[in-house]
């Protein structure tokens, strides 16, 4: 077992090791980009306005912001900004790696030429401020990697109908 | 966390018992914790608690023969000691035996107690499961086993070493490690409960943790086996990785049932093993389970990391590098130790590489089992060895294990940015949080009520507040001296600012350390306004700079002639205090620190008392983060954080406590899991420890739960609603004085309503012996029978279910209630609604005040109106309806009425809360 190996103390007479100048993370965060974010529902069919998918908030429990990015910046910390209808700041959510997500990019893998990875975030509609305060008509989900303030991607626009 | 290894060590004893501390290389990358005359220490595990501390534990040997003792550690963000813990940031502690003591595991409990736990060592061939739980300020919890520590003996087993831990969602505390058998280590698990007994169950069948509080897997065919890690399963299986001596030794994956016989449905018999290379020896060190509940073991396999993935069932997943197994060389001899996840799912694994000397290595493999980081770090230029490894709040990689310099090993830390390289941070950090609220008169002139929280770790000295009208000051130099404080690292700070009325003004933060170098600036604006112009007078606001908010809770206090708002605005929790400008409404109370949660909360905080060892009141938080929180209401400290219960918690939190008449002292909590089965907790209410479970097993089938329930104290019950559909059963009644709970008895459907059905997103009110539901379509109001479950009554709303939750007026039969577009009175004695309102687009869930006519309700048009209880008033007066935000878009959410300060509080989805003198018409 790995717990009882004992290793030999070698005091090589090298200098000590301080801190090395960081690169700074600004400048690397720009170069990050995202592939894109979708959104989704377990509950309701899709529908399609042109370009803009169309939910139903009674119909629409719940719906998923699934965002794709390149799989070597998965491990980078992502937040989804949601705005309303009006343009006001709803919530900040982090996406993460969750089930189904995890799934789906494994089954996924091998089709992906340019390793994607999906991450996921929820977003309840049934009985909260949306269906409460009838925030209906387009939002907006903008994607945010370790804290930039640039979006990764283009934002997504969708649209919640009563 | 770590996890194993060993290193022995040619050392110096000093006669020197004391013990200082000073920080080593590089402070915010690199650290080095230094114990005065200690010979030796070393972190072997790390945990990350809620608030981002750091906390490691291990070994300190203090010299003069005593050996190996206990170490725990704790420190900032930025690694900086934190010396709120033990008052030195550390403590080393000697177990009663005279022997070496070491820590190789470290969790944190849901009330923030760290439990560390290792062996003790009797004789030289004597070692015991060793457990030691710390008290948040770094005492030794007298409440825990003797004195704080707990040792396990595994009888006929001359040596128990423990390797890791895990914590249940009920607080019991799982050890993993082994025992001895005729000389050979075998696996073995042991369970403790919350105050350090061994957890004898007597279920009456024949668990293994029923014997004695420890599990003992036979792992057929081994010479020997090891438990290195413990994780818990969401459906309490029990996982234990570790090593078993076939033709060589190999990974094992072990998943006990929770009641710790194993788990036949894993694998074939309850395990697995995995021969990573024919002629290595192979040790898995650390596991950890991923969101889709696959498995995942890393270790060592000859001079080589390795990871191997199973599938939930236990099969070798083949979707995860060649064959379920990567093989990853650092280039030296390596060792793997520990294993964590990041926030997107991938793998992290830390050890120590050797080739002329020991480095700290550490590497991250995705999702298939690439690899995409590997990285060596030869921190001190000697021996440097990783043992454990964490990610923080922010995304870095935390690396902890030693790094000895000329002299002896040190316990260090290191932390790196998700690329690899390091980051030490700003010279001097922020502030954390900084509000500015808003008031004034035509006398007086504008106020502008300044709230501030310093940053906890680094350079401090003051806090610099810099005022302009034009934009954000851009330096501690610019603009307008407004205030000057220098209360200190993580003390909030306050200001009210007097400027003249028509202005915006805006405002900057700077934190100076002692040679006036500045932070970076945080800014906020605010428009101070006349408060007694208009009919209906706005007193205050105050500007969160955040997202919408939460339905204002609010705690009253009339011996103390005292009132709070609170609210959760972007994952930070608020408290504003009530009243006028002039008394300090606007600002936030004495000595509180806004506390920031894991995700965004909607559902109205309840402040509740609860019962000893707080003996405080608390303000209750169900999370999108999936878990409970109890913060103080007077401080916002964290009181308790529960287990991850669900994918999301909706609901308003709802309690009974003994302190209100209660005959028990719990939390109840609804999950809102889309597509997964759902249900009803009870917790702890002094640990948020879970009671119980309530889920309909077997039939399950309740559906999201959106809305808080509602609580009989008189007859032990709780009632909460789900939405399941247009067909499904959707209210529920339970009877919680026995655990685990009954299905109310007297329901004709056993504890479910019949009648109605479909989704319910309102909460249930019970009201003079009545049950108020109502449901999402077509929009109908019932009045249930508790004794029956019964509908009574039924009113039809004809405008969609009601919002909230329907509002009684204390003292009549009134109901007050909001739908899609109108505002309700039913009087539940006549049958029939009393009047309908029109008066605001989209109202919220109306407030009705006792002894009064009045009926309040915002809006999502900017106003708050109140309606006339008796008769809903003649028409829509400008005179009944307040104006606040730009009275136009503003969405302004349910209201709070402070009957001590005769005022109203409520949210806008601009992050303000207004505070808004009421009635608006006596």
């Amino acid at each position: 077992m790995r717990s009882w190996r004992w290793a030999a103390i070698v005091l090589a007479a090298t200098a000590l090791e301080v801190a090395r100048p960081a690169e700074p993370s600004a400048a690397r965060k720009k170069a990050n980009r995202c592939y894109g974010v979708r959104v989704e529902s377990a509950d309701s069919t899709i529908n399609r306005r042109g370009r803009t998918t169309v939910f139903s908030a009674s119909e629409s429990k719940d719906l998923r912001l699934v965002v794709s990015l390149p799989e070597e910046l998965s491990s980078l910390p992502v937040h989804v900004k949601l705005f309303t209808p009006r343009g006001r700041l709803y919530q900040v959510l982090q996406a993460t790696a969750d089930a189904e997500s995890t799934s789906r990019a494994a089954r996924s893998r091998g089709r992906s030429a340019r390793g994607a990875r999906v991450l996921a975030a929820q977003v309840p509609v049934a009985g909260t401020h949306i269906t409460t305060f009838a925030l209906f008509g387009e939002w907006r989900a903008e994607v945010y990697l370790d804290g930039s303030d640039a979006p990764c991607t283009r934002p997504l626009e969708f649209v919640i109908e009563p | 966390m770590g996890r194993t290894r060993r290193t022995a060590f040619v050392l110096f004893a000093l006669a020197i018992s004391t013990a200082s501390v000073r920080a080593g290389y590089a402070p915010g990358c690199t650290v080095a914790l230094e114990i005065l005359g200690a010979v030796a220490h070393e972190a072997n595990a790390v945990t990350i608690q809620p608030d981002g501390k750091i906390v490691v534990a291990g070994y300190a040997d203090l010299g003069l023969g005593a050996g190996r003792d206990f170490l725990v550690a704790r420190f900032h963000p930025d690694l900086s000691l934190d010396t709120s813990f033990n008052g030195t940031g550390y403590r080393v502690d000697d177990f009663p035996y005279v022997r070496d003591d070491e820590a190789f595991a470290v969790v944190v409990q849901f009330d923030q107690k760290i439990v560390v736990g290792g062996y003790t060592k009797q004789t030289p061939a004597k070692h015991y499961f060793a457990f030691a739980r710390y008290t948040r300020d770094g005492s030794l919890d007298a409440s825990f086993g003797a004195g704080g520590f707990r040792a396990i003996d595994f009888p006929s087993s001359s040596s128990d070493q423990l390797r890791g831990m895990a914590i249940q969602p009920d607080g019991k505390i799982l050890g993993a490690g082994f025992w001895t058998q005729s000389g050979n280590p075998r696996l073995g698990v042991v369970r403790l409960l919350k105050n350090g007994d061994l957890d004898d169950l007597s279920a009456g069948f024949p668990p293994e943790f029923d014997v004695d509080g420890a599990a003992q897997p036979t792992i057929a065919g081994s010479a020997f086996s090891l438990g290195t890690d413990v994780v818990v399963q969401p459906d309490g299986k029990i996982v234990v990785s570790g090593e078993a001596g076939f033709a060589t030794s190999d990974f094992i994956a072990v998943r006990l049932n929770p009641n710790g016989s194993l788990d036949n449905t894993f694998s074939t018999n309850g395990w697995v093993s995995t021969d990573i290379g024919s002629n290595t020896s192979d040790s898995a060190s650390s596991l950890v389970l991923q969101s889709d509940e696959k498995i995942v073991l890393a270790g060592t396999a000859g001079t080589d990391v390795a990871v191997v993935r199973y599938d939930k069932d236990g099969n070798i997943d083949a979707t995860f590098g060649s064959g379920g197994k990567v093989v990853h060389n650092f280039g030296g001899s390596d060792t793997g130790n520990a294993l964590a996840l990041d926030s997107g799912g991938n793998l992290l694994v830390a050890g120590t590489s050797s080739l002329a000397t020991a480095n700290f290595a550490f590497a991250r493999f995705l999702l298939n089992g690439t690899n995409n980081l590997s990285q060596t770090d030869d921190v001190s230029g000697f021996e440097d060895r990783g043992f454990g490894i964490a990610v923080t709040r922010v995304g870095k990689i935390l690396v902890v294990g030693s790094s000895q310099g000329p002299a002896t090993p040190k316990t260090t830390l290191a932390l790196y940015l998700p690329d690899g390289s390091q980051d030490c941070g700003p010279p001097v950090y922020p502030v954390d949080v900084f509000t500015a609220g808003s008031s004034g008169d035509s006398t007086n002139g504008g106020q502008v009520m300044l709230n501030w929280l310093n940053p906890s770790y680094g350079p401090y000295d003051r806090t610099v507040i810099r005022r302009a009208t034009v934009s954000c000051p851009a330096t501690h130099n610019d603009g307008v001296p407004v205030a000057t404080q220098s209360n200190g690292l993580g003390a909030p700070g306050g200001f009210v600012d007097t400027v003249p009325l028509g202005s915006t003004y805006h405002y900057a933060a700077f934190v100076l350390d002692s040679l006036s170098q500045p932070s970076t600036r945080v800014c906020r604006s605010a428009t101070p306004f006349d408060r007694n112009a208009g009919a209906v007078k706005v007193e205050w606001l105050y500007d969160t700079s955040s997202s919408a908010l939460t339905t204002p809770g609010l705690r009253v206090n009339v011996s103390l002639n005292e009132s709070v708002v609170y609210t959760v605005a972007n994952d930070l929790v608020h408290a504003i205090r009530g009243g006028l400008a002039a008394s300090g409404g606007g600002s936030w109370p004495p000595g509180w620190r806004p506390f920031l949660i894991g995700g965004p909360v909607q559902g109205r905080p309840p402040v509740v008392p609860l019962p000893a060892p707080w003996s405080t009141r608390a303000v209750l938080l169900g999370s999108q983060d999936g878990r409970a929180y109890a913060v103080n209401a007077f401080t916002g400290a964290l009181i308790w954080r529960s287990a991850v219960l669900g994918t999301n918690v909706q609901a308003a939190l709802a309690a009974v406590l003994t302190a209100l008449g209660g005959t028990a002292d719990l939390v109840f909590v609804a999950t809102r899991n889309p597509g997964q089965p759902n249900g009803l907790y009870a917790l702890d209410a002094t640990d948020g420890a879970v009671v119980w479970y309530f889920d309909n097993a077997p039939t399950r089938g309740i559906g999201e739960i959106v809305s808080g329930a509602s609580v009989d104290y008189a007859a032990h019950r709780v009632y909460f609603t789900s939405a399941l559909g247009t067909s499904g059963k959707t209210t529920w009644c339970l009877d919680y004085s026995g655990t685990p709970p009954a299905m109310c008895s007297g329901w004709t459907a056993f504890g479910v309503r019949p009648g109605g059905g479909g989704d319910i997103e309102a909460s249930p009110i019970l009201y003079q012996n009545l049950l108020f539901v109502s449901d999402t379509s077509p929009g109908y109001l019932y009045a249930v029978t508790p004794a029956d479950g019964l509908d009574s009554l039924v009113f039809n709303l004809a405008d969609g279910g009601a919002k909230g939750f329907v509002f009684p007026q204390f003292g009549t039969t009134k109901l007050f209630a909001s739908t899609s577009t109108s505002t309700w009175s039913v009087d539940y004695s006549s049958g029939f609604p009393d009047w309908t309102g029109s008066c605001v687009a989209t109202p919220s869930t109306p407030t009705a005040v006792r002894g009064t006519d009045w009926v309040f309700v915002g809006s999502g048009e900017g106003k708050l109106f109140q309606y006339s209880a008796s008769s809903g008033g003649g028409g829509c007066p400008a005179s009944r309806s307040a104006c606040i935000g730009n009275c136009v878009s503003t969405i302004v959410g349910a209201p709070a009425y402070d009957v001590l300060r005769t005022m109203l509080y409520a949210g806008t989805d601009e992050g303000k809360i207004y505070g808004v003198r009421a009635p608006f018409q006596p």
